[in-house]
C-alpha cells in the first residue's frame, strides 16, 4: 500500500480510538441503586460542574432523601437513640481529602466534609467538635437527627434485649442483654473467642443496616474524584466511626490510576483499605474487576464471614465491582446512557 | 487483624488503654470524641481528667498572642496567615491548583520536633505474634476535633501476621491520605526488606507532597528492621534479644531525585 495511504488509515484508526476513549468520561458510579443520587451527581457533570462538587451534590442527595435508611438523617440509631454521620470527599487531583466522622446535630455530613477540605489542612474533624466547626462556617444546624421511624427503630431494639449489638467479653452478657456492662475482669483474648466472633459478624450486616453511598467521578474535564456518606451502622457504640470517612477505606481516589467505593461492614473492612487496594490494584494493571475481586478476596481471607461490596472505575471509564456475603448493585451514569444503569455483581463461589 | 482505636478522646488520659478497651470489649474499630471518653470511663478507665498543664496552657497562650500562627485554616476570611479566628470561608472561593501548590510547600512549616510527633510501636513476643500500636496528642493548635494519621489503621500502624508491622509519624493530615504502614506492610509481603518497604512508601507521598514532613519504622516476622524519612533526620529505638539496652537508630532522608 502506498505510505501516505497507510498514514491516512492510521490517523483515522486514532482519530477513532481517542473518541472511544471519550466515550468513558464523564461518569459517575455508586454503591446501591441510589438512582436519584446519581442523577444529581450527572445533572452536576453535564453543567460542567468539577468531579467534586458532582460527587457532594450526588452524596448529598442521598442525605436529603435518608437512601435506604442508611444515609443522612433519621437512620441508623447508635445504642442511645442517636443518628450521628460519617462523610468523605476526596479530590483525586490532588489527593486533598475532608472527612467527619461521627458528627452530631448537623445534616449535611459531606457538606461539612468539604468545608474541612476547603477551609483547613486538616483531612478528618470528629464529634461535637466537629460539629461547632461545621457550624462555624455557616452549615445548617443544629439540628436534631431523630425522627419518630429512627426512635420507634430504637425502643423496638431495646425491648429486645438490645440485640444486635457490638459489645463482647462484658457483664451482662451481650448476647442476651442491653447494657449498661461492665468488663469480665478476668478476661483475657482467646483465638478460639475470635473465631467465634468472625462468624458472627454476619448477623449484624444486611439490607437495612450497613450500607453507605460511595461515589467516584469523573468530569468534563478528566478530574476523578470519590466520596461517601452514610449513618453507619445501627445500635453501633455511640462515637463509632466505620469505614466510610476513612480514606482508603470508604473510598479512594487517584487521579493517575482511577478511584472505588466501599460499603458494608465497616468496622471489619477499614483494617484492610479495601479502597486503596484497589487503586494500587489498577496502578499495577488490573482491570476495575479484577482489582475489586482481589481486595474482598483478601479480607475473606481473614474474615470468612464478613458482608460487604466494591465498585471500582479506572480513568478510561471502565467499571466493574465485587461483592462477599450478599448480592450488590451498583449504578452508573455516562455518555451515551439516557438514564442511570444498574449493574448487579455476585459474590464470588468461595476457594 | 483485630483493631482497637480512639481518635480525639476529651478527658482521659489513657488514650492507649481505652483504644485497647474497643479492641477487647467492642467489635468496633474507632471511636471518637467526647462519646469515645463516655465509653472509656463506663468501662472503669481513670477519669474524667484534665489534660491541660501549666506547660500546654503557657504553649497556647503564646500562640494566640503569635496571631495564631501557625494554623490548620485555609480561604479564611480574615486570613488565616495573618490572624487568628473566628474566620469565615471566602464567598467566592474555588480551589485553583496554584493555591493547592502553595499549600503544598507550606506544609513543612507546622511540622518539626515538638509538633508532630507519635510514639509507634511494634511488637513480637516470644510466642512470635506481632501487634502494633500508636498514641499521640496530635499536631499543636490543631483544629478542636481533628483526627491525624495514628488512630487509622494502615496509617500510623499496622501489623499483620503473615508479613510484619509498620509504625509511622510526621505530617499526619498529609500522610494518612496514602496509607504508608499499610503499603509499607503490603511492599514486605511482596519480597522488600524492611528498608526498601519504608523508603518506597515514602516517597510516594514525596511525590504528591514534596514538602511533607514524616518518617516510618518498618519490622519483618524476622526480626529485621528499617526506616526511612522526609523532610527531617530520623531516629527509632530497638530493643531484642542480645542487647542490653535500647539502641537507636538514626534514618537520614532520602536524597531527592
Amino acid at each position: 500500500m502506498p505510505l501516505p495511504w497507510r498514514l491516512i488509515r492510521c490517523m483515522l484508526l486514532l482519530f477513532i480510538l481517542s473518541l472511544q476513549g471519550c466515550i468513558g468520561v464523564p461518569i459517575v458510579v455508586c454503591t446501591w441503586p441510589f438512582k436519584d443520587a446519581i442523577r444529581t451527581a450527572w445533572n452536576a457533570l453535564q453543567l460542567g460542574f468539577s468531579a467534586v462538587d458532582a460527587v457532594v451534590e450526588g452524596c448529598s442527595a442521598c442525605e436529603a432523601l435518608q437512601c435506604d435508611g442508611s444515609v443522612g438523617y433519621g437512620g441508623s440509631p447508635d445504642e442511645d437513640g442517636e443518628t450521628t454521620l460519617d462523610a468523605m470527599i476526596m479530590d483525586g487531583t490532588t489527593m486533598d481529602v475532608g472527612a467527619v466522622g461521627a458528627i452530631r446535630n448537623v445534616k449535611d455530613a459531606i457538606r461539612a466534609a468539604r468545608l474541612v477540605l476547603q477551609y483547613t489542612d486538616h483531612t478528618l474533624l470528629v464529634g461535637d467538635q466537629a460539629t461547632v466547626f461545621a457550624l462555624s462556617l455557616g452549615l445548617g444546624g443544629p439540628s436534631n437527627l431523630t425522627t419518630d421511624q429512627s426512635l420507634a427503630k430504637w425502643l423496638k431494639w431495646k425491648e429486645s434485649d438490645c440485640q444486635p449489638n457490638f459489645w463482647r467479653n462484658v457483664m451482662p452478657s451481650s448476647n442476651t442483654s442491653c447494657g449498661p456492662y461492665s468488663s469480665i475482669e478476668s478476661f483475657s483474648a482467646s483465638n478460639d473467642d475470635f473465631d467465634r466472633r468472625k462468624d458472627l459478624c454476619s448477623k449484624r450486616v444486611g439490607f437495612g443496616n450497613h450500607d453507605t453511598i460511595s461515589m467516584a467521578a469523573i468530569d468534563k474535564e478528566g478530574r476523578i474524584a470519590a466520596g461517601t456518606s452514610t449513618n453507619g451502622a445501627s445500635y453501633k457504640i455511640p462515637g463509632r466511626v466505620g469505614d466510610g470517612p476513612i480514606v482508603g477505606a470508604g473510598a479512594y481516589a487517584d487521579q493517575e490510576v482511577g478511584a472505588c467505593g466501599a460499603t458494608g461492614d465497616g468496622d471489619v473492612m477499614m483494617r484492610f483499605l479495601p479502597c486503596y487496594q484497589v487503586v494500587e490494584n489498577m496502578r499495577l494493571g488490573m482491570s476495575p474487576v479484577e482489582a475489586a475481586e482481589n481486595a474482598i478476596s483478601r479480607i475473606k481471607r481473614k474474615y470468612p464471614a464478613f458482608i460487604g461490596a466494591i465498585v471500582a472505575l479506572n480513568m478510561k471509564g471502565e467499571h466493574g465491582g465485587a461483592c462477599h456475603g450478599w448480592t450488590f448493585q451498583y449504578s452508573v451514569q455516562t455518555t451515551g446512557m439516557e438514564d442511570v444503569n444498574i449493574f448487579t455483581v455476585y459474590p464470588a463461589i468461595s476457594s | 487483624m483485630d483493631v482497637g482505636a480512639v481518635g480525639a478522646i476529651r478527658n482521659v488520659k489513657d488514650a492507649i488503654r481505652a483504644a485497647r478497651l474497643v479492641l477487647q470489649y467492642t467489635d468496633h474499630t474507632l471511636l471518637v470524641g467526647d462519646q469515645a471518653t463516655v465509653f472509656a470511663l463506663s468501662l472503669g478507665l481513670g477519669g474524667p481528667s484534665n489534660l491541660t498543664t501549666d506547660q500546654s496552657l503557657a504553649k497556647w497562650l503564646k500562640w494566640k498572642e503569635s496571631d495564631c500562627q501557625p494554623n490548620f485554616w485555609r480561604n479564611v476570611m480574615p486570613s488565616s496567615n495573618t490572624s487568628c479566628g473566628p474566620y469565615s470561608s471566602i464567598e467566592s472561593f474555588s480551589a485553583s491548583n496554584d493555591d493547592f501548590d502553595r499549600r503544598k510547600d507550606l506544609c513543612s512549616k507546622r511540622v518539626g520536633f515538638g509538633n508532630h510527633d507519635t510514639i509507634s510501636m511494634a511488637a513480637i513476643d516470644k510466642e512470635g505474634r506481632i501487634a502494633a500500636g500508636t498514641s499521640t496528642n496530635g499536631a499543636s493548635y490543631k483544629i478542636p476535633g481533628r483526627v491525624g494519621d495514628g488512630p487509622i489503621v494502615g496509617a500510623g500502624a499496622y501489623a499483620d501476621q503473615e508479613v510484619g508491622a509498620c509504625g509511622a509519624t510526621g505530617d499526619g493530615d498529609v500522610m494518612m491520605r496514602f496509607l504508608p504502614c499499610y503499603q509499607v506492610v503490603e511492599n514486605m509481603r511482596l519480597g522488600m526488606s524492611p528498608v526498601e518497604a519504608a523508603e518506597n512508601a515514602i516517597s510516594r507521598i514525596k511525590r504528591k507532597y514534596p514538602a511533607f514532613i514524616g518518617a516510618i519504622v518498618a519490622l519483618n516476622m524476622k526480626g529485621e528492621h528499617g526506616g526511612a524519612c522526609h523532610g527531617w533526620t530520623f531516629q527509632y529505638s530497638v530493643q531484642t534479644t542480645g542487647m542490653e539496652d535500647v539502641n537507636i537508630f538514626t534514618v537520614y532522608p532520602a536524597i531527592s531525585s
